[in-house]
């Protein structure tokens, strides 16, 4: 399999990256939560499924339908919240098998009934797929969103059960295991030897997205070392609106200790570190959503040299003027990283914040297809590297849309 | 015990009422244990143990990358019990020797074992005394945590089967021992909803209650929860939502629970046991690690359970002395009801009114989207008591956007409650943590359009949440905490407090009030339970 993707790659290469000359080619970052696709039915046969997403075949068919974007860099979701998709160590104990552990609820899927378990995969999947990928010469990657928590099933994650002492804790005092603190030595190590498997096992792009981690907030950090460090501080307790921008900018303080401990890791292996935000408007909002809600300041990041890459993964463009405000707010980003690293500018398919290309269409009476030529034109005159495509699933990026993006990829030639 | 007539008061109609917040405290000597002794030595990690009548233990091993059944026999070494093809788990002994666990069938993908139709999920099997064994469900779902009735008759487990979206967890169910496979019956919650789920159920030792864990929500914890088995579906939790709390058992007679539990400030997870009547609840002393499932000895003076202080689980006992003092209940606090504030809508096109407890009236002002605006309401305080939101209305239209029927404003708090639909077209009825975070239920199914629907929502102290709406089942929602509210600002009808949210639709009537509307019950405290049980 792998053979025949190197081949494609080839072919792609010597076919499509000759005919893109006149401009600069986009990066195109194409996030994949394969688990999304467990569910296509094959379309003559319904009681079948077109992708096992549990077997080598099932990832690599998934790889291909990614591949069809033009797709750069493919950053492969190493985990679903804590429940790991590759044979981690650090996610291993207790046995991680539905329903072995009873304090671990069920993924009750339709058509799985939870008995997905990528962990205890007979394949290694992140192993597997980074060989896959880098074979395909696109650049291997992850999509890690730390405790993925918007289903509870995803959350409790074997680690975070064995280390209740590091849970997140709200100012009321209530405990949670979908969140350890950073604020813990022990749990800022832990990140780290999963990040050490996953550099192990092929990933060569790590990318860190602070936004689909909904537990990852100043709300759960009202923990010890936090609580003793601003009272060491300021000598009073702390503001008990965890929305407060002055305790999310002291949190922010531990995250950031973390973030500038994995890119010393990846310096020397000259790893790209990226970091995911979302819904920026005006990058100079000191309420910025992603410090205020996840208590990280990119702009911070951004400037001490931290980040390689900031992946903008929403704009909060204005419906009165969608491109007129998607082209200023681009700029504005760009002008604020002032290159210090790479930016990369949002092709959302999905609606959940009502700003991808179904909302630009409906706002300007554009295809999706036009829509996506205009904002690959707008990333493109304002300086910034990429876009970031989040999350490629079945189709959801349909093969118009598919056509555009190929035409800023150096991959242009992939039939589809 | 005497049975005051409080006992009765949940079936009276909103006059007098207790909280149901379970106020429990460490309290100081009425229990005490001795130094744990390891009981198993070697490879793997032993976990999940249950004594058996003759001082038999079963528990898992992990050694071989699979869990195994073992058993320990009192001054024994362990001995292999079940060795399937895939995992053997969660044990528990009938009262005649027999042993119920959980088989976790080996699938090659889940894809292939639904392509191919398989029946072999995680299903419930027997170990009968001659050492056959015997499957007693089956299906492509998961049935676990088992435990045995004290009559011996029935085994108590959580199922998947049936829930088939995201989020759905595992509900109740029970099996007659006497059946071979079948014959289920299922237990949903009340609560039933998405993002809920159930484990561990077991049954009292005179067989009238059942308590088991329960988690609720996407930042909710597993608690305990308490219910008579002739009413399942009305619960009240036993643990607050600040701690996690699994694996109850109860006493051998009845009086105590023991639990896994962790509490903020706890090194790690521990051995809890609490005497529910007397509102009292204890972290053992029993060594460094965390330690887990305890499993009481047959004359209730031990507990087995699991520890990692080696490194490894392995099993150790502690001797425990424990005085429960049902003298020591608690004093339920008594919460008046009454209604607040009742909607007099007006003639066509004219201002509603707002009527209050004390028959005061105020006009609304006309809100920029056609809702209506109440300004400073009096009698909305409900701090941390109990309060409901009754409303009667038609819905024309289905929207995208939340259309708000009624809402509650608070200074510092926006919309502190408030039934608005969504884009489903259900009823959602919502609340507010002390974090400010929306506390939510929703109706299972769409509301009909075009007719008058009524709907009722309480809110409990501790953060559950109980919504009616006409011609469904009822919702129940049980969140970690709910938020303290003082003195209304605003109450809204047909919107939000702004230029959004209008309902497309019309308000018929609404009252909003403390405690418990007319015709409702309160929800049973957790003494009310035990009481009753006492009393028959």
């Amino acid at each position: 399999m792998r053979t025949l993707m190197t081949s494609l790659a080839l072919a792609i290469l010597a076919g499509g990256v000759a005919s893109g000359q006149q401009q600069k080619d986009l990066e195109i970052l194409a996030l994949v939560d394969h688990y999304d696709f467990y569910n296509v039915r094959e379309p003559k046969d319904r009681s079948k499924f077109m992708f096992d997403t549990e077997t080598a075949k099932g990832c690599e068919d998934i790889l291909k339908h990614v591949l069809l974007t033009g797709a750069t860099s493919v950053l492969w979701r190493p985990c679903s919240g804590s429940v790991m998709r590759y044979h981690s160590d650090e996610e291993r104990f207790p046995l991680v098998v539905t329903p072995t552990d009873k304090r671990r609820v069920h993924q009750n899927e339709s058509a799985v009934n939870g008995f997905i378990s990528y962990n205890t995969a007979k394949i290694d999947i992140i192993r597997e797929m980074m060989a896959s990928i880098a074979a395909s010469g696109r650049v291997p990657g992850v999509h890690w969103p730390f405790e993925e928590t918007h289903h509870m099933g995803w959350t409790f994650g074997a680690w975070n059960l064995e280390h209740p002492e590091y849970w997140g804790v709200t100012k009321t005092g209530q405990v949670w295991s979908g969140r350890t603190s950073l604020a813990y030595p022990a749990v800022s190590d832990h990140k780290m030897r999963i990040l050490e498997e996953l550099l192990e096992r092929g990933a060569r792009h790590i990318f860190i997205d602070a936004w689909r981690s909904g537990s990852w907030s100043p709300r759960f950090e009202y923990v010890k070392p936090e609580l003793e460090r601003w009272k060491a501080r300021y000598g009073t307790e702390p503001p008990s609106d965890s929305r407060d921008p002055v305790w999310c900018k002291f949190v922010s303080e531990t995250q950031h200790a973390w973030f500038k401990r994995v890119k010393k890791r990846l310096e020397s292996e000259k790893i790209p570190l990226t970091l995911g935000v979302q819904l920026v408007g005006d990058p100079d909002d000191p309420r910025d959503q992603t410090l205020i809600s996840r208590g990280i300041d990119w702009r911070v990041l951004v400037d001490e040299g931290v980040l390689d890459g900031l992946v903008v993964m929403g704009i909060a463009w204005d419906v009165k003027d969608p491109f007129g405000s998607t082209e200023k707010i681009y700029r504005d980003i760009v002008a604020r990283c002032k290159g210090k690293c790479k930016v990369y500018f949002p092709i959302q398919a999905y609606d959940f914040t009502r700003k991808s290309f179904h909302s630009y269409a409906k706002a300007t009476e554009l295809t999706i297809a036009e829509v996506t030529a205009k904002l690959l034109e707008l990333t493109r005159d304002s300086g910034a590297d990429g876009v970031v495509l989040e999350v490629v699933d079945y189709n959801n990026y349909p093969r118009a849309v598919r056509r555009e993006l190929r035409k800023v990829s150096p991959y242009k030639s992939i039939e589809d | 015990m005497a049975i005051s007539s409080s006992v009765h008061l949940a079936s009276c109609l909103a006059v007098c009422v207790l909280a149901c917040m379970p106020a429990v405290s460490q309290g100081a000597d009425w229990v005490s244990c001795g130094t744990a002794r390891q009981l198993t030595f070697g490879a793997g990690n032993d976990s999940e143990p249950v004594v058996g009548p003759d001082g038999t233990i079963a528990f898992q091993n992990d050694e071989s990358g699979r869990y195994v059944i073992k058993c320990l026999k009192p001054g024994g070494k362990p001995e292999v019990l079940v060795d399937a093809k895939d995992h053997a788990f969660q044990p528990t002994w009938t009262q005649d020797g027999r042993l119920v666990y959980v088989v976790r069938h080996p699938m090659e993908t889940a894809a292939k074992a639904i392509e191919s139709g398989s029946e072999d999920g995680a299903n419930l099997w027997i170990r009968q005394l001659d050492g056959t064994q015997v499957r007693l469900t089956k299906g492509l779902w998961c049935d676990y945590t088992p435990s045995i009735a004290p009559d011996g008759k029935t085994v108590w487990f959580v199922t998947t089967r049936g829930r088939r979206k995201v989020g759905d967890g595992a509900h109740l169910a029970s099996l007659d021992l006497s059946n071979a496979v079948g014959d289920v019956r299922e237990y949903t919650f009340a609560a039933y909803s998405s993002f809920s789920s159930a484990a561990s159920p077991a049954l009292s030792p005179d067989g009238r209650l059942l308590v088991w864990a329960q988690v609720d929500g996407t930042y909710g914890n597993w608690r305990l929860h308490l219910a008579s088995t002739s009413k399942l579906t009305t619960s009240v939790s036993m643990t607050e939502g600040s701690m996690s709390a699994l694996s109850p058992r109860w006493s051998p007679d009845g009086k105590v629970i023991a639990f896994t539990g962790f509490r903020l400030g706890d090194p790690g997870w521990g051995v809890y046991v609490m005497d529910p009547p007397a509102g009292l609840m204890r972290r053992l002393e029993v060594g460094p690690g965390n330690s887990r499932n305890p499993a009481w000895s047959a004359d209730g003076k031990r507990i087995v359970f699991e520890s990692n202080r080696s490194g490894l689980y392995k099993l150790y006992e502690v001797d425990v002395d424990i005085r429960p003092d049902r003298a020591r209940g608690r004093k339920a606090t008594r919460v008046q009801s009454r209604v607040e504030g009742t909607l007099v809508v007006g003639e066509l096109g004219s201002a509603p009114r707002l009527r209050f407890a004390d028959g005061d009236l105020i006009t609304a002002e006309k809100g920029p989207v056609g809702n209506w605006l109440f300004k400073e309401p009096k009698g909305l305080d409900f701090g941390d008591g109990p309060f409901y939101v009754k409303a009667t209305f038609t819905l024309n239209k289905v929207k995208k956007d939340p259309q708000v029927v009624v809402g509650g404003y608070y200074p510092g708090m926006m919309i502190a409650w408030q039934f608005h639909t969504n884009a489903e077209g259900k009823l959602c009825f919502t609340s507010r943590s002390p974090e400010g975070m929306y506390l939510a239920a929703n109706s299972l199914s769409p509301i009909p359009l075009d007719v008058p629907c009524q709907a009722i929502g309480i809110h409990e102290p501790d953060g559950t949440l109980r919504f009616w709406v006409e011609g469904q089942q009822p919702v129940v929602m049980h969140h970690p905490k709910a938020a303290f509210l003082g003195q209304a600002r605003m109450l809204t009808i047909g919107g939000s407090d702004g230029t959004v949210y209008p309902l497309d639709g019309t308000v018929h009537a609404m009252e909003v009030g403390r405690g418990y509307p007319q015709g409702v019950e309160a929800l049973p405290t957790v003494e009310e339970l035990f009481n009753q049980e006492v009393e028959r």
